[in-house]
């Protein structure tokens, strides 16, 4: 068995995830607090890969990134960048499908915490900054943990948008539900349960790890 | 000085209202704010905090522009200096009873401030305790001491002893009392039960419709005016009741309570509510000690 799918899978899921972590906080803090007109257009806008097609979105990256356009054409001249076909595109294409997925669970957290921890640190002289991540980040922990599990999760289980961008190369862009999807149409069913037992089985102890550690099931023992 | 004339719009249970605040203080006074529930005592502490923007009017604070519409000034809450004890305490959970204090602190603060304000709140057996493990009265206590170690120049009480039991309450009452006279910061003090810190207050006031309403301090009232016969002394009308030719008055008195007898002509113009003043001359006095 090849065991590079998997682990391009979880790098894949690694990158997404650290990258994510500091977008969602900031821009779930930003849906929380902010008091501009536009904003159930921003959430509109976050929340579109939770009901796009993901040939959909990864159509739009594959055409925005292409270096026969202009954009995809300027990230190649002067930054050097190709990301269509490559591992830094599956990567941004990752952040942007699992956005909604780390995004609304911090914004609930945020939501949910009472108004005036916020405006108590503010009158003891403490800036935004450190509100965010002295008071505020510290009592969401449970929807910060939710927030990167899923959209590693959810990284995981990703098709269509990697399939788009990433063009299913061996060795390079083929994550592990490409894979899957080869095996069977090669009619190797037999591979394609390989990869699609240990795909469920990491899925699901993840979760799994996240409902005991939220729902304080050891300090239940705890003397 | 601080000067305060703003108009806010707010929308309660009880429908809309507009609350008009106009007042003008000397800085390190000590104010007592009443008013019904939903008066609107908490959004005129929230406003002079910088928590709520009015939507009209300016308030000044020892001469800094903190809020002035008309010029677009707004001073954001950290730079105010202001210390306040929300009515629901708003403490940290991931916090422990100490570092909620701490966190408060300033740089210039000493840790002899902060064991202090727990030796006094009565605190130190818990300092290390989760936010989450502590009792009303506890917590109210943590509020009260993370206020005062920031030393702030005005502090804003929002019912600050509201959890306390009786003994606590008198202990505590006296200690912010001390400490206003040391610290001389500008102090309004938000109570349902204000007859026991009326008599601390320079000034009393009073949210009726929206509308602050300056109304005399009955002490203030007493040490202006020439005492007259032996004694005299402020009580609040709790209860009035009839029997047989006379009324029995319920009068509050700091923390006690009295029943006087009086004839009827005596309690005509006097309703629940009103402070009076009591005097009593050599001829209707009497000095018995308790145990006698």
């Amino acid at each position: 068995m090849d065991f590079s799918p998997l682990i391009l899978t979880l790098q894949l899921a690694t990158v997404t995830t650290v990258i994510l972590l500091p977008l969602g906080i900031a821009m779930a803090y930003g849906l929380t607090y902010t008091t501009s007109r536009w904003k159930p257009v921003w959430e509109a806008l976050v929340s579109m890969p939770l009901v796009l097609p993901p040939t959909v979105l990864g159509f739009y990256l594959l055409v925005a990134f292409s270096p026969n356009n202009g954009f995809g054409a300027f990230l190649d001249k002067y930054l050097g960048l190709k990301l269509v076909f490559t591992f830094e595109g599956l990567v941004l294409a990752s952040v942007v499908y699992s956005l909604p997925f780390m995004v609304h669970p911090i914004q609930s957290g945020l939501n949910n915490l009472p108004h005036n921890l916020k405006e108590a640190a503010y009158l003891m002289g403490k800036s935004r900054t450190s509100t965010l991540f002295r008071v505020l980040l510290p009592n969401c922990k449970s929807s910060l943990l939710i927030g990167a599990v899923l959209a590693f999760a959810h990284t995981i289980g990703e098709f269509g948008v990697v399939l788009m961008i990433g063009g299913n190369l061996p060795g390079r862009t083929q994550v592990a539900s490409m894979v899957i999807y080869d095996k069977v149409e090669t009619m190797d069913y037999a591979g394609a349960h390989h990869y699609s037992l240990l795909l469920f089985a990491m899925t699901f102890t993840i979760l799994v790890v996240v409902y005991v550690v939220n729902g304080g099931y050891f300090k239940r023992f705890s003397i | 000085m601080m000067e305060v004339n703003v108009n806010k719009q707010l929308d309660s249970s009880e429908g809309r209202m507009i609350l008009h605040l106009e007042a003008c203080v000397d800085e390190g006074s000590f104010i007592v704010l009443q008013g019904k529930s939903g008066a609107g005592k908490t959004s005129l502490l929230r406003l002079l905090a910088g928590l709520m923007l009015p939507d009209q009017g300016y308030i000044t604070f020892g001469g800094k522009h903190w809020t002035d519409t008309a010029k677009g000034v707004f001073l954001p809450p950290q730079k105010r200096e202001v210390g306040m004890v929300f009515q629901d305490y708003a403490l940290f959970p991931n916090m422990t009873l100490l570092e909620n204090i701490r966190f408060a602190s300033t740089k210039e603060c000493s840790l002899d401030l902060v064991d202090t304000l727990m030796d006094i709140m009565e605190l130190e057996a818990l300092r290390h305790h989760a936010i989450k493990s502590l009792s009303g009265g506890q917590k109210q206590r943590v509020a009260l001491a993370r206020a005062l170690v920031q030393r702030p120049k005005l502090l804003l009480l929002d019912e600050p002893l509201a959890a306390l039991d009786r003994e606590m309450k008198i202990k505590l009452r006296d200690f912010i009392k001390d400490w206003h006279h040391e610290q001389r910061p500008t102090l309004i003090w938000v109570s349902h039960d204000a007859s026991e810190i009326i008599p601390l207050a320079d000034r009393l006031w009073e949210l009726e419709n929206g509308r602050l309403i300056e109304k005399e301090c009955a002490v203030q009232n007493i040490n202006d005016k020439p005492v007259k016969g032996r004694f005299q002394i402020s009580a609040e009308i709790e209860g009035m009741e009839q029997q047989g030719s006379g009324y029995i008055l319920s009068l509050r008195i700091g923390l006690q309570s009295v029943h006087l007898t009086v004839e009827e002509s005596e309690v005509s113009g006097l309703k629940i509510g009103d402070t009076v003043l009591l005097t009593a001359d050599t001829s209707t006095t009497k000095v018995q000690r308790i145990d006698e």
